[in-house]
């Protein structure tokens, strides 16, 4: 039964997918489309968290189940597609090709859902590369200039994330005894190339993250997609580079000060970048990926205190997980919010719901008492202040600020996204706003509705409850703060108009990857074909031609006869030369 | 005749003979023929694989006359893994060209003599080309490798000709005179090892062959040849232009197939009759050529302007990855996991590959061209093709699942076991370099497109093959564990791992 | 050195020299011959081995490979030809050169 559970959660939505591709089964995928992640999260739900299912034969011997953790993403990712799901069928009701939208977004699910339950490597990396590259027709979806640029830029650094993975995992797996998670992980621990792989797979999972500097796909990415995608993108599909850490990692195990070191100092470089850098946007959801990028530098905090005391996994591992399960709920109630904010509200309480609505969430993500947030918010800092060493005590004063910086960022973002009165905006419809207030009520909710088994959580969850003043500080300073620059104007005009384009550090980076083009066009390419036409010049008598130093050009240099034919003599006589001296 | 021989002389029979008989009877018998002897195919192919499950590798001599003035047939796991792999592309082209040569004339179609004579003359050329790979891929004995792959070259030559342009005169001209080069060089060097040996026979070469002097200048001169036939850079010269205007079934039957026999002919040599003659600076040397291939290849693929140049200058960046695994020359431990991963990479390649021209033959059909930039919104009208070249891409990249994964997996823990850095770098580049190329197509057919399409209707059937070619390279990564099994039949690359033991 | 082996010697003389044509000469013909003259080399190696007697009488492979290299470079030479006219015909007067077609830009 539990078999079957699982499997039905990693397969319906590929299923589903696969009826597209008969015409006359489109009517019922579209009808079935968005409940594709209920089996999931009904698997999520009762199947006990113990499951492994075999099957040697494919993929070098896969391995499907559950485990702990395991149901824990689980259970926020179908969550968070199933309403997702739902409001896209609202919000694309009159797009004129939402088909292809719902094919991209069922694979990306099937990808997510897949490598949540995937329990061997080469599963997992097959999933997750199938997630990251159906994303990318989920942000080209509007096909303007800036979706291709967006799709550009993700599928470069999705694929170098590949490369960095493959890289990384190929060499535990010289080690390891097998592509279970669990000797994959022993071997990254021990390996004689232990810090490579670890380094390799921290940076290769940490662009789907968004640590800095290889953050700038997200705020070019959301902005772009459809909101139901770009909830999805910062709900759930960065989660999948976090789960890939818990995997893969060898956290608890060993000790490795340095990295850790390294983790923290990005992680908090990360949160408190992304805030800065996202205060001077203009659009809400660039604001929310900035914001995304800020908080999962937090994560690497804890990742990092973590690879510096073995000792103090248990507890961030409850943190990040928490923390995790927090962000993406709150994340895609803001995203899906943007949405339902920009609708036309005919009475003033639709509107004020809308406003309860985005308030709370946004709440909860500055770590306001009773959400989920506060909870979240707890454990970082007990996981923090576990790692024992200096780290703890600049965490200790390090965690507030960030707060502060996230209350201010979300204040921007509540500015942008507030409702008005949209002339032009289509009306409200209940396949928009249910999903929408179901997922900001559960941010608030859904920890004392959950069953925690974990006695960290049962804990952080009852001390989230209180109202303390060192929690609540930073909040009340950054609204005050945010208030004071809204109708205060405490700080100058010029300041508060200046804009840092979306994708920061990527524009100056472009420029200079056109430079360096030009150098190696000039220089390399150049002497390059000069020498292959004075080669040439040996045999027959030819004179070079102009050559314009481009690399395209310099086919006509190397694919000619003589080239060959001197090349071949040489390579001939080389290779016997080798084979006689060795 | 043992039961493995009556298969494998069927294997090599089966294409010969229908491509006669689409010759002789002509018209419209040529489809038909290709739909016989494809059948045949599979059926002896699954006899013969049955068989070596069974008896391990097996040797015939074809009517009871061996080496050396006989015919000599011999196969282990390396030869059922290509012969595999032609059989996969092979019926992939043969369901496309049924559609793309049409078995008669449409009737709004204008009667055209070229297009009538490619329509007659592509079946027998192919089934003989068919013919040629199976017997090298079958062939026991040096000098019979030297007739097939000339089997091979000449029906190849006749193929490329079929377009009836200027260009495809011009480049199959250049492609033979090249070949015939190659060819002669490695004539050269099975006439220095005669003189040698006195002995044509690859098992027996494997225990006679010692680095004296005339072995090494035959083993130079044959791999120089087979170099130059394999298009390993910088002796490309004749493939760019000869796989990109192609009429599209033979850009795919030549780079997916044609070269890797080549390819295979040098694997061959290097790891039965050569392994004790072969150096590990030599390996490098090829490993070398093939890094510089896999860069080269890959960074003026992204520099085309026509989508077919580009598919050709990405098979002379694949070749690269072939020739990586003679880096681990002399390196028992990891040489045969690496070659693993090389002759299933070959595999995935040729599905990959053929995937691709195939899909891009169709949307040539489609939109009257092949110019990346008039290719906006392609997608609406091809959505088949275009997430066939999209699952072919994948593979190329080496993005899991994907048969292109499973081989970059293997070859890249081989790199990382043998310590050998710039091999493992050079891989994961080239998967990089390889996103480079297949998105700008991608791109463009998700596009929208302001102006109307005046599109050709193209036969579903095409679509059809392209796509399942481009299934398969994916499914080899989903069930890698059987191929790999199969390639341990008779352990091919035995010769390869005890190198050490007996230098 | 041996007879044999001073013609074997000619027989890598006469490859190598059809290998410069075949690469240097642009004249599409004048390839197609260097081609030959490379053939006739290896033959020509194949044919000073068979002299290598095994009791007195020549060894008969080395013939039989080279009949068969005969018949394949027949072959080859035909088709060569037929493409050389399909590429000449239309461009009446220019030679058609290989390498005249790619010094382009």
């Amino acid at each position: 039964m539990s078999v079957a559970l699982v499997l039905l959660a990693a397969a319906a939505p590929l299923l589903v997918a696969l009826l597209y591709l008969f015409p006359k089964l489109r009517g019922v995928a579209g009808a079935i489309g968005p409940w594709c992640a209920a089996p999931a999260l009904a698997a999520a739900a009762c199947v006990q968290p113990d499951l492994t299912i075999e099957w040697p034969w494919l993929l070098l011997g896969l391995r499907l189940g559950l485990d702990p953790t395991g149901r824990m993403f689980l259970a926020f990712t179908s969550l968070l597609y199933l309403a997702a799901g739902i409001y896209a069928r609202s919000y694309l009701e009159q797009a004129a090709d939402g088909r292809r939208f719902v094919v991209f977004y069922l694979v990306a699910m099937a990808g997510n859902l897949g490598l949540i339950l995937a329990q061997d490597t080469l599963t997992f990396l097959a999933c997750y590369a199938t997630m990251s590259l159906a994303a990318y027709g989920l942000i080209t979806h509007d096909r303007r200039e800036e979706s291709w640029r967006a799709g550009r830029i993700y599928v470069a650094l999705v694929v170098l994330g590949e490369v960095l993975l493959f890289a990384g995992l190929a060499l535990a797996a010289t080690q390891a005894e097998g592509v279970a998670f669990e000797p994959m992980r022993q071997a990254m621990a021990r390996g004689p190339w232990a810090e490579v792989g670890v380094t390799l797979l921290l940076v290769g999972f940490g662009i789907k993250l968004g640590v800095v500097p290889l953050h700038f796909w997200l705020p070019l990415a959301h902005p772009v997609a459809p909101t139901p995608a770009s909830a999805v993108l910062s709900g759930a599909m960065i989660k999948a580079g976090l789960l890939g850490w818990l995997r893969f990692l060898p956290l608890g195990d060993v000790t490795q000060p340095e990295i850790g070191g390294s983790c923290v100092v990005v992680g908090f470089l990360t949160a408190f970048y992304g805030a800065l850098v996202g205060l001077t946007q203009r659009n809400a959801k660039t604001v929310l990926a900035y914001s995304s990028v800020s908080q999962m530098g937090l994560v690497l905090v804890a990742i990092g205190t973590a690879l510096g005391a073995p000792a103090a996994w248990p507890t961030v591992f409850s943190a990040v997980a928490l923390f995790a399960c927090h962000h993406a709920v709150a994340k895609s109630a803001l995203f899906l919010g943007t949405g339902v904010a920009a609708v036309r509200f005919n009475t003033s309480w639709q509107r004020g719901l809308v406003v309860a609505g985005l308030l709370l969430p946004a709440l909860a993500l500055a770590g306001a008492p009773g959400t989920m947030g506060a909870a979240a918010k707890v454990g970082l800092k007990y996981a923090t202040a576990a790692g024992g060493s200096a780290w703890a005590e600049a965490s200790a004063w390090l965690l507030p600020l960030g707060s502060l910086a996230t209350t201010l960022l979300l204040c921007r973002f509540l500015f942008l996204a507030w409702p008005r009165m949209h002339q032009q905006a289509g009306p409200a419809r209940p396949g928009l706003w249910l999903p929408w207030l179901v997922l900001s009520a559960s941010v608030s909710g859904l920890p004392w509705v959950v069953p925690w088994s974990n006695d960290h959580l049962v804990e952080w969850t009852r001390a989230a409850s209180q109202v303390k003043w060192e929690a609540i500080w930073p909040m009340i300073l950054g609204a005050i703060l945010a208030m004071g620059v809204w109708r205060g104007r405490i700080v100058s005009a010029r300041l508060a108009a200046w804009r840092i384009p979306a994708g920061d550090i990527l524009v100056p980076g472009e420029r200079l990857a056109e430079r360096l083009l030009a150098v190696w066009n000039r220089y390399l390419v150049g002497t390059l074909a000069h020498a292959l036409w004075l080669l040439r010049s040996w045999w027959s008598a030819t004179t070079a031609p102009r050559f314009t130093p481009r690399f395209s050009r310099l086919s006509a240099a190397v694919e000619n006869w003589g080239t060959m034919g001197v090349l071949a003599t040489l390579l001939a006589l080389a290779l016997a030369a080798l084979l006689w001296l060795d | 005749m043992s039961a493995s021989g009556a298969w494998m002389v069927s294997l090599v029979l089966a294409p010969l003979l229908a491509a006669s008989i689409a010759l002789v009877v002509g018209r419209r018998s040529g489809p038909y023929a290709a739909l016989a002897a494809a059948a045949a195919i599979v059926c002896s192919l699954a006899g013969l694989i049955g068989q070596l499950e069974r008896h391990g590798a097996a040797a015939s001599a074809v009517g009871g006359w061996g080496s050396p003035l006989g015919i000599q047939l011999h196969a282990d796991g390396l030869s059922v893994l290509m012969l595999l792999m032609s059989a996969l592309v092979g019926v992939g082209v043969t369901a496309y060209a049924w559609g793309y040569f049409g078995l008669a004339r449409r009737r709004d179609e204008p009667f055209n003599a070229a297009a009538s004579r490619a329509r007659e003359s592509f079946w027998p050329l192919w089934l003989f080309a068919w013919g040629g790979l199976h017997a090298l891929f079958l062939s026991g004995d040096i000098f019979n490798l030297y007739v097939a792959l000339e089997l091979l070259t000449l029906s190849a030559v006749g193929l490329i000709g079929l377009a009836n342009q200027r260009t495809a005169s011009f480049a199959a001209l250049r492609y033979l005179l090249a070949s015939l080069v190659g060819s002669l060089f490695y004539l050269l060097g099975v006439a220095l090892l005669y003189g040698e040996y006195a002995v044509l026979d690859c098992q027996r070469l494997l225990e006679l062959v010692q680095g004296t002097r005339a072995t090494t200048c035959a083993l130079a001169l044959m791999t120089l040849g087979l170099m130059l036939k394999t298009a390993l850079f910088p002796l490309h010269f004749w493939l760019p232009l000869a796989h990109g205007n192609s009429p599209a079934p033979v850009s795919a039957l030549l780079s997916s197939l044609v070269v890797t026999a080549c390819f295979y002919a040098i694997l061959r040599l290097w790891c039965t009759v050569f392994a004790n003659a072969g150096t590990p600076g030599a390996g490098m040397l090829l490993a070398l050529l093939g890094a510089a291939a896999i860069v080269y290849g890959s960074l003026q693929a992204i520099c085309q302007q026509r989508l077919k140049m580009l598919i050709a200058y990405s098979t002379v960046a694949q070749v690269g990855y072939l020739f990586l695994g003679f880096a681990f020359l002399g390196r028992s431990a990891s040489a045969v996991l690496a070659w693993q991963g090389v002759v299933y990479y070959a595999l995935s390649h040729a599905c990959a590959k053929g995937a691709m021209f195939l899909a891009a033959g169709s949307i040539m059909r489609s939109a009257g061209h092949d110019q990346l930039e008039g290719l906006a919104g392609i997608g609406k009208q091809l959505p088949v093709s275009v997430f066939a070249f999209g699952l072919a891409g994948m593979s190329l990249m080496g993005l899991p699942p994907s048969g292109g994964f499973v081989g970059k997996w293997l070859l890249l823990r081989a790199a990382l076991e043998a310590g050998l850095w710039w091999v493992a770098v050079t891989i994961l580049a080239g998967g990089l370099l390889a996103a480079g190329y297949t998105f700008p197509l991608l791109e463009r057919a998700l596009a929208n497109r302001a102006e109307p399409w005046v599109a050709r209707r193209v036969p579903r059937g095409m679509e059809l093959a392209s796509l399942v070619l481009a299934l398969c390279a994916v499914a080899l990564g989903l069930v890698a564990a059987q191929p790999l099994e199969l390639l341990e039949i008779g352990a091919p690359f035995q010769p390869l791992a005890s190198q050490e033991a007996n230098p | 050195m041996t007879t044999a082996q001073f013609y074997a010697l000619c027989g890598v003389v006469l490859f190598a020299i059809g290998f410069h044509g075949v690469v240097t000469r642009a004249h599409q013909l004048r390839k197609l011959l260097s081609v030959n003259v490379m053939g006739s080399g290896v033959f020509l190696v194949l044919v000073a081995l068979a002299s290598r007697a095994t009791g007195g009488h020549p060894d008969p492979v080395p013939h039989a490979m080279v009949l068969t290299g005969i018949v394949v470079a027949i072959s080859a030479t035909a088709v060569a030809l037929s493409l050389v006219r399909r590429v000449h015909e239309g461009d009446a007067g220019e030679a058609p050169g290989d390498d005249a077609r790619e010094a382009g830009p």
